[in-house]
């Protein structure tokens, strides 16, 4: 009995003695951010930052800089990621990279595919990191500009594109897969976020940046980058952005609009709504021979601020202040979408693929040469608003004023 | 014949084990991938079609109650063209399950453990599935029973978390049937109709062991749909969470899409529940094609099978390594040569074959004992 017992613990430590690919904790770097920018001799120069965990002990944190960084060049991203280690002391772990920065030179010289089918293909690498375009200074600049709140740069980056979602709207919502999808298919071209530093990049990488209250640099967004296929043709403005998310999914939004459509130059007077829910449709169809492209949005609102003189307790100024906003969205929207059919040419809000649900057999003789066919179509724009209350007040104290001090 | 042990497995149990082994390798591969958005009614019409083959195999069943497959070949073919037919079921049926085995390896070297050998994985799964028919049937049908909550809650589970965590888009399911039922039919049969509902001529083996004979139709029909039911609720999770572009060139299409989950920012990272549906999947599915192969073997060696469980076990688990050199060798089997050559005669063409020749001796031979008992 006793012998097999013996027996079956030895083979039971043949067996269960774990797994091949085990690592211990702390032999682990935890890789948050990743930027590529072109190469000087090879093709690309990766820089990866990694968090620096004595920073985070809670009971007596280290003084040192959150995040390390260390740039080597190389042909591939799996290679030279796996290289890192000529300098760096741990094995890097790339499943909770926040950030991805492409500089635009990248982007637009050798397009971005390469690299992400690597991306794509690791088991490492989540589908959870926002992919960014980074503008002016070179990519390895943006991971490691220091944030006094977040300290490590891609989450401050990550959480800030999170909060801007909510309050405003100005990041496409773009991830991996969605990216990748968006290069192959025919019906839609993709976009990614662009962001740029405001301030001196030099600074920003001390840590001692962190004790100053105003930041020496910050990371700010700064729109939309637009792609044919894979590679980088043209950026769009952070308004442009918003427009856009109008016809894709707009969690949530805040807009001034102008009390009267032809009022003083000058001093104009506007009324703030919030968008608190919106739902917008896509229809694509061919008039004759001429693409159609539809867009119908519905949208509740309140409203947040008025410096109009209108009584807001009476319905007909509901109605007109609604009539309002419809036709400065809807201009607003068309506007953009004109600007991309004709600087762009590229169906970056994804009507070929409305085409394609919603007309198939037409859809299947189209597609392939879409983008044309884009950029000749009607556009049609109908945006009904619904203004639902307005704050705590319902008259404005603005309209009680005596008319004559707000005219002089 | 040596006296055999009778072992039984209550009608829960068979429906069970039909039901993990119907979403085991579905759960790994995904189905139905090339019809694009519309996998999950391909997947849908194969159901119903799957569900009348398995009727079809209870019935020749119930020809002859208590006889299994193999006994069943001998009886229609006579002794030695019922051997070898036999044989070849045996080949079938080991080789299936070492494929089964292999697409586990595949998942679990690609996704969790790059480093650690193939042969390692697989060697301790067939060990597994080995011990527990070493214990046999019975033990066999009251594991999956014991299991079984988990699968079904974690399925049930990762449907709605994809769902809460808005990565659910149903316009992912448009155009629904662009190109027409065409396509659809043709990837039914044979691919979607074989794999998974025809593999269900295992289940010859093992329903004759089920106590409550004169209701396995009924269960097994049942089970089919049910099961049918959720394989298309997974693929409808699939598409409508990954696109149909993307299930496309994905390699594990349900693990990518558990990816997606993030509830609250605080369920995160739960691939790993999948892993776990896939592994007790696998387990089922491996075992009841050994048990199929195995049966088989005793019937025509005529020695019990468990002495033969350990040998043939690893044998599989070495074959499960040696049946493609890579992953693309693998797929393409499976696609290609698999359903033409494989399933289509052995889940099909020999049963129908055997259904006359069944009915016409079973009568026969109740003539016979008709005439002896008049006389």
């Amino acid at each position: 009995m006793k012998k097999r017992l013996l027996f079956l613990l030895c083979a039971a430590s043949v067996i269960l003695t774990g797994c091949w690919d085990s690592i211990e904790l702390n032999d682990i770097a935890i890789v948050t951010g990743m930027a590529i920018d072109p190469g000087k001799e090879k093709k690309y120069r990766l820089t990866v930052g990694y968090v620096n965990p004595a920073q985070y002990s809670k009971q007596n944190p280290a003084h040192g800089a959150p995040v390390s960084i260390m740039t080597l060049e190389g042909n591939s991203l799996p290679e030279i990621s796996a290289k890192m280690n000529v300098g760096v002391s741990r094995r890097l772990i790339f499943s909770h990279t926040r950030a991805l920065y492409i500089n635009e030179k990248v982007a637009k010289e050798d397009g971005v595919s390469h690299f992400l089918d690597s991306l794509e293909r690791s088991p490492q690498f989540r589908n959870d990191f926002n992919i960014l375009i980074t503008k002016n200074n070179s990519a390895s600049d943006f991971a490691m500009i220091n944030d006094p709140v977040e300290r490590v740069p891609s989450l401050k980056v990550q959480k800030s594109i999170k909060s801007l979602l909510k309050s405003w709207g100005g990041d496409p919502r773009v991830r991996l897969t969605d990216f990748i999808d968006a290069i192959i298919a025919e019906g839609r071209s993709p976009v990614a976020s662009t962001v740029v530093i405001d301030g001196d990049p030099e600074k920003g990488q001390n840590a001692e940046s962190n004790m100053e209250v105003k930041a020496p640099a910050r990371i700010m967004l700064d729109g939309l980058a637009v792609f044919k296929k894979d590679k980088l043709i043209g950026y769009l403005s952070l308004d442009d952005t918003r427009n856009y998310l109008w016809t894709q999914k707009l969690e949530s939004t805040m807009i001034s609009i102008p009390c009267e459509e032809d009022g003083d130059k000058n001093n104009p007077l506007y009324f703030d709504i919030v968008i608190t829910n919106n739902k917008s449709e896509m229809k694509t169809y061919y008039k004759g021979n001429q693409p159609q492209l539809e867009l119908n949005i519905f949208s509740e609102a309140s409203i947040n601020s008025m410096q109009c003189q209108k009584d807001l307790s009476s319905k007909e100024i509901y109605t007109e202040l609604e009539k309002r906003s419809d036709k400065q969205i809807k201009n607003m929207i068309t506007e953009t979408i004109k600007k991309v059919q004709n600087d762009f040419g590229v169906d970056i809000f994804g009507f070929g693929e409305a085409l394609n649900r919603q007309h198939y057999k037409k859809a299947k003789k189209v597609l392939g040469h879409w983008n044309e066919e884009f950029s000749r179509a009607d556009v049609d724009v109908n945006v009904k608003i619904a203004l639902r209350r307005s704050g705590t007040r319902n008259k404005s104290f603005i309209s009680e004023l005596p008319k004559k001090d707000v005219e002089d | 014949m040596s006296k055999k042990l009778v072992e039984n497995i209550s009608l829960w149990q068979l429906a069970v084990l039909m039901f993990t082994f119907e979403i085991g390798s579905v759960a790994v591969v995904g189905v139905g991938t090339d019809t694009k958005q519309d996998a999950w009614i391909a997947v849908g019409v194969a159901t119903v079609l799957g569900a009348g083959l398995v009727w079809f195999y209870v019935y020749l069943l119930k020809q002859l109650p208590g006889r299994n497959l193999f006994e069943m070949i001998t009886f229609c073919f006579g002794k030695w063209l019922g051997k070898i037919i036999g044989l070849l079921y045996v080949y079938y049926f080991l080789y299936i399950s070492a494929r089964v085995l292999r697409d586990f390896c595949e998942l679990i070297t690609s996704v969790i453990f790059e480093n650690t050998p193939i042969e390692v994985i697989s060697i301790t799964m067939v060990g597994i599935c080995a011990y527990m028919l070493y214990l046999g049937l019975e033990v066999f049908g009251r594991t999956g029973e014991v299991f079984i909550p988990y699968v079904f809650t974690f399925i049930i589970l990762i449907g709605l978390a994809i769902l809460f965590s808005g990565e659910f888009q149903m316009k992912n399911l448009l155009p629904i049937l662009g190109d027409g039922l065409g396509p659809i039919l043709k990837h039914v049969f044979p691919r979607l109709l074989t794999f998974p509902f025809g593999e269900l001529v295992t289940f010859m083996v093992i329903i004759p062991y089920v106590s409550h004979f004169a209701k396995a139709a009924k269960v097994s029909v049942f089970t089919v749909l049910i099961s049918g039911f959720i394989i298309i609720y997974g693929t409808v999770i699939e598409i409508a969470s990954l696109g149909a572009r993307q299930m496309e060139r994905t390699v594990f299409p349900l693990l990518s899409a558990a990816r997606e989950i993030s509830l609250l920012e605080f369920i995160e990272r739960v691939d790993l529940v999948i892993v776990f549906v896939v592994m007790f999947g696998i387990i089922t599915k491996v075992s009841v094609f050994l048990f199929g192969g195995l049966k088989g073997l005793e019937h025509i060696m005529n020695i019990p099978y468990r002495y033969l469980v350990f040998p043939v076990s690893m044998i599989i688990g070495y074959i499960a390594i040696q049946i493609s050199a890579n992953n693309a060798e693998h797929i393409e089997e499976g696609i290609r040569f698999i359903p033409l050559y494989m399933h289509i005669p052995f889940q099909i063409i020999i049963p129908i074959l055997m259904a006359p020749l069944l009915i016409w001796k079973v009568k026969k031979q109740k003539r016979r004992s008709d005439a002896n008992g008049s006389r």
